[in-house]
């Protein structure tokens, strides 16, 4: 008897503008009447209008990344880790994560598509309520401390904080992220799948 | 008397066939040295390099080209041709600041130039910085063409600075 658990990924991008304009004169100067040393000055100036910004990824650029986990009929709920088997854009259960902002603090909130059950199997036994695996049975572990996922859950609305680079409003983080079944608890037989949406933003 | 005005009137026509004779101007004062310089557009007041960064190309290293191009010109002149040399330096120290305090150094602007008489290059964010000599008595000019060169991802803001042009001739 093989459980099966599906998760999918979204990556979200945000962006916005901000745009200002400049004028147009010039300055000049002269030293007419310089016996010894002398000197003439004349400045420019700069404008430079960077506008806000906010990119985030997590696995493929262009489609929703499929983890799948195929837990062994001997080791269904006996808290022996799984390891995806397909699924991600780097490995097997390894997804690029990437966030990138210039506007401040960025906070990453995950949700999912489970309705607070968690992830629901197809119910094909009869059962009398929803059977479902909960998203904290899913383990997410980054590879770089200052770009973490906010850990899974049925309800969602756990976040994570990357950590802005030196002080400033500035994140460019990237990580990789390998997502795990823990397998505690003995489940139905069933083939479970749900979505996990992961959602940047910014002050 | 209308005798006397045809005398004169003679007199006059006959001079204009005289031989013409050697003849010396002196005009004084003149001053010593001098220069000129400017940076910009004719006109008054300071032209202002606008940098526009598209929110999709923020810090990926593609440089961007600010606007309007700047003419610089220079001119030395002392009484004796090629007896001194002028200095055209900039002063770059100060960044570029935003109204939120970040900065951006002023290393991260070059320039390309009409035909060279000016190099082209990069301000080196110091307040020496030395961009050309020559020997008077000369008037030299270019356009420039200046660039963000975009590098890094740096906070949301309009980023304002100034480069302050010095000729000096010793």
């Amino acid at each position: 008897m093989h459980t099966f658990i599906k998760l999918l990924f979204n990556a979200i991008t945000l962006a916005g503008i901000m745009v200002l304009s400049p004028m147009a004169m010039g300055e000049s100067d002269q030293d007419n009447a310089c016996a010894g040393s002398c000197s003439a000055q004349a400045r420019v100036a700069f404008t430079i209008n960077v506008p806000g910004f906010l990119r985030f990824q997590v696995g493929s650029l262009a489609s929703i990344d499929d983890v799948t986990f195929n837990v062994p009929a001997n080791n269904v709920g006996d808290a022996s880790v799984v390891m995806a088997n397909i699924g991600g854009d780097v490995a097997a259960g390894i997804l690029t994560a990437k966030i990138a902002g210039n506007v401040g603090q960025i906070t990453i909130t995950e949700t999912n598509n489970g309705g607070g059950e968690g992830i629901l199997g197809t119910g094909t036994m009869m059962q009398v309520t929803q059977n479902a695996i909960p998203y904290t049975d899913i383990s997410c572990s980054s590879n770089d401390s200052d770009l973490v996922a906010p850990s899974l859950s049925d309800s969602g609305g756990n976040t994570s904080t990357p950590t802005l680079q030196g002080g400033s409003g500035v994140t460019q983080r990237s990580a990789e992220w390998t997502f795990t079944y823990l397998n505690t608890t003995v489940v139905e037989a069933d083939t479970y799948s749900g979505q996990v949406t992961y959602t940047a933003t910014d002050p | 008397m209308k005798g006397r005005y045809q005398i004169f009137l003679t007199a006059v026509l006959l001079s204009c066939f005289l031989p013409a004779h050697a003849v010396t101007i002196v005009v004084s004062g003149l001053p010593n040295d001098q220069l000129r310089i400017r940076v910009g557009s004719t006109g008054s007041g300071i032209n202002v390099v606008t940098f526009n960064v598209p929110v999709g190309q923020i810090g990926n290293g593609v440089p961007i080209t600010g606007t309007p191009q700047i003419l610089v010109r220079v001119t030395a002149r002392s009484a004796v041709a090629n007896s001194k040399t002028a200095t055209l330096t900039a002063n770059s120290l100060t960044p570029m600041m935003s109204a939120g305090g970040d900065t951006i150094p002023f290393t991260t602007i070059n320039w390309t130039t009409s035909d060279g008489d000016i190099p082209a290059g990069a301000f080196d964010g110091s307040n020496t910085q030395t961009l050309l000599t020559f020997q008077n008595s000369r008037s030299i000019e270019n356009t420039h063409t200046f660039h963000y060169s975009n590098v890094n991802v740096v906070p949301t803001g309009t980023y304002t600075g100034r480069v302050t042009y010095t000729l000096s001739m010793p």
